[in-house]
């Protein structure tokens, strides 16, 4: 893989997010937040009680973030976030995630999700998609899944449920 | 009717695990259900084995259709191999015609058998629940006619009570299913090379001849397997060996022990795939994961 510390590319369609080598940020709570001098930290300490149970829920991650990291010849690597919809991928301009290469169909293959689990179908190409070298025509993705898709390379990355 | 020549078969597999269903962390990735693996090509639904993964099949088959003709093909009746009919929601459906094939050796015993796994001491509900028309079929002949399909199929008595392995032709691919057998026995260099043996082996050797895909037992690694003689099960590296030397195009290995990890499976598949994948006669080889659909 290319060096992932630079590089935010921009991109209509789909949410595309800076590769960020700083921890993952996390919603902003009244715990994390910082007093601004020390007599106001005093003030909070001596009000115990004034962290709501709310923010506690709040920060509890409801969705594991997920993304592919691309490689494309001829195109900067870049690093497109999944979500709730369904992308296409393929050699059309019009694609979710174009890939401008002559080994692609024009539309290539789909990430679904279905609230669980995302997964990658073959819609009709030419030349298959391939997970980790074998060419399969529907397969759940997994952290680390390598797709090959003509000479493009997508690497799929998901948290872990549980460390 | 007519099927094109270029339908496919699609081979989805459920359930991959041998002996016991292993949840987990460590097994996200190639999964923690036993066997179970859907054949589908038009309107045909050929199922092998019945282990905890036709949980899932069945939830995925009842948001396809309402209307089913299964064709459920049984190994063996070993736990791991008929657990999750129980659980396989088709089977309560009026709905549903499933015709269960096994080895004539078990004959009039497979339907009590499967009745016996629903007994109220194991199960609260009686098989008689079941409102979908259960035909069990002990195959007599040679071969099987499903639609398209045409299945032949063997004893394999390398096995703790023997166990069956099919294999099915569609469209000129053929597919086979050879789960729960120890090929050691017959292959390994310290084999006894008896006639009977050698039979035994050129009936295994004429089955998976140039198959398109072999789904095949590979629970041990040559290591582990010198504690686990007679258990009934294979080495990974023996079936390797075995399934190039015939010609094997694409090898899935399967009934994965229990105590193996996605992180110990991805170093086998580093260890062992490459070879094979990139030699003359190449034989794509991979460990059979659940939630995976190739096209053959
Ligand atoms: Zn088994
Ligand atoms: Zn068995």
């Amino acid at each position: 893989m290319g060096d992932k510390s630079k590089k935010p590319v921009k991109r209509a369609s789909v949410r595309v997010v800076k590769r960020s080598t700083k921890a993952k940020s996390r919603p902003q709570g009244t715990i994390q937040q910082k007093p601004e001098d020390e007599q106001s930290r005093t003030k909070d300490l001596s009000s115990t009680m004034q962290i709501s149970m709310s923010d506690f829920f709040e920060d509890l991650p409801a969705e594991r973030e997920t993304h592919l990291d691309i490689t494309c010849p001829g195109r900067e690597p870049r690093r497109i976030k999944l979500g709730d919809d369904t992308l296409i991928i393929g050699r059309d301009d019009t694609c979710d995630i174009p890939l401008p290469l002559k080994n692609v169909s024009r539309n290539h293959a789909q990430v679904s999700y279905n609230g669980d689990e995302y997964t990658i179908s073959d819609i009709e190409s030419t030349n298959g998609i391939f997970i980790n070298n074998i060419r399969v025509s529907k397969c759940i993705l997994r952290n680390h899944d390598l797709i090959r898709i003509g000479e493009a390379k997508l690497l799929f990355v998901r948290e872990k449920i549980r460390g | 009717m007519i099927s094109k020549p270029s339908a496919r078969a699609y081979v989805t597999f459920w359930g991959t695990r041998g002996s016991i269903p292993t949840p987990g962390n460590s097994t996200e990735k190639y999964g923690g259900n036993t066997p179970c693996v859907h054949i589908q090509h038009e309107d045909t639904d050929i199922i092998l084995d019945a282990g905890t993964g036709i949980r899932n099949l069945g939830l995925e088959l009842m948001q396809q259709k309402r209307k089913m003709d299964l064709h459920l093909l049984l190994s063996h009746t070993h736990w791991d191999h008929i657990q999750g009919l129980p659980f396989f929601v088709p089977a309560y459906s009026k709905e549903t015609n499933i015709y269960i094939y096994g080895s004539p050796q078990k004959e009039s015993f497979l339907e009590g058998i499967l009745q016996r796994q629903m007994d109220v001491n194991y199960f609260p509900v009686d098989m008689n629940a079941l409102q979908a028309k259960l035909i069990i079929k002990e195959i007599e002949f040679e071969a099987l006619t499903i639609d398209a399909a045409t299945v032949q199929w063997q004893e394999q008595v390398c096995h703790p009570g023997g166990s069956v392995r099919y294999r099915i032709e569609i469209n000129g691919k053929k597919i086979v299913y050879a789960t729960d057998v120890e090929l050691d026995k017959l292959f390994s260099p310290s084999a006894d090379s008896s006639d009977d043996n050698k039979k035994l082996k050129d009936e295994y050797n004429d089955f998976i001849k140039d198959a398109d895909l072999l789904i095949a037992d590979a629970q041990y690694t040559q290591e582990e397997y010198i504690a686990k003689q007679n258990w009934g099960h294979s080495s990974i590296e023996t079936v390797l060996k075995v399934a190039h030397k015939q010609g094997v195009k694409q090898l899935a290995l399967f009934h994965h022990d229990p105590q193996r990890s996605d992180t110990m499976i991805d170093k086998l598949w580093k260890k062992h795939s490459p070879h094979y994948a990139l030699h003359d006669r190449p034989m794509n080889t991979f460990w059979a994961r659940e939630g995976m659909t190739l096209a053959i």
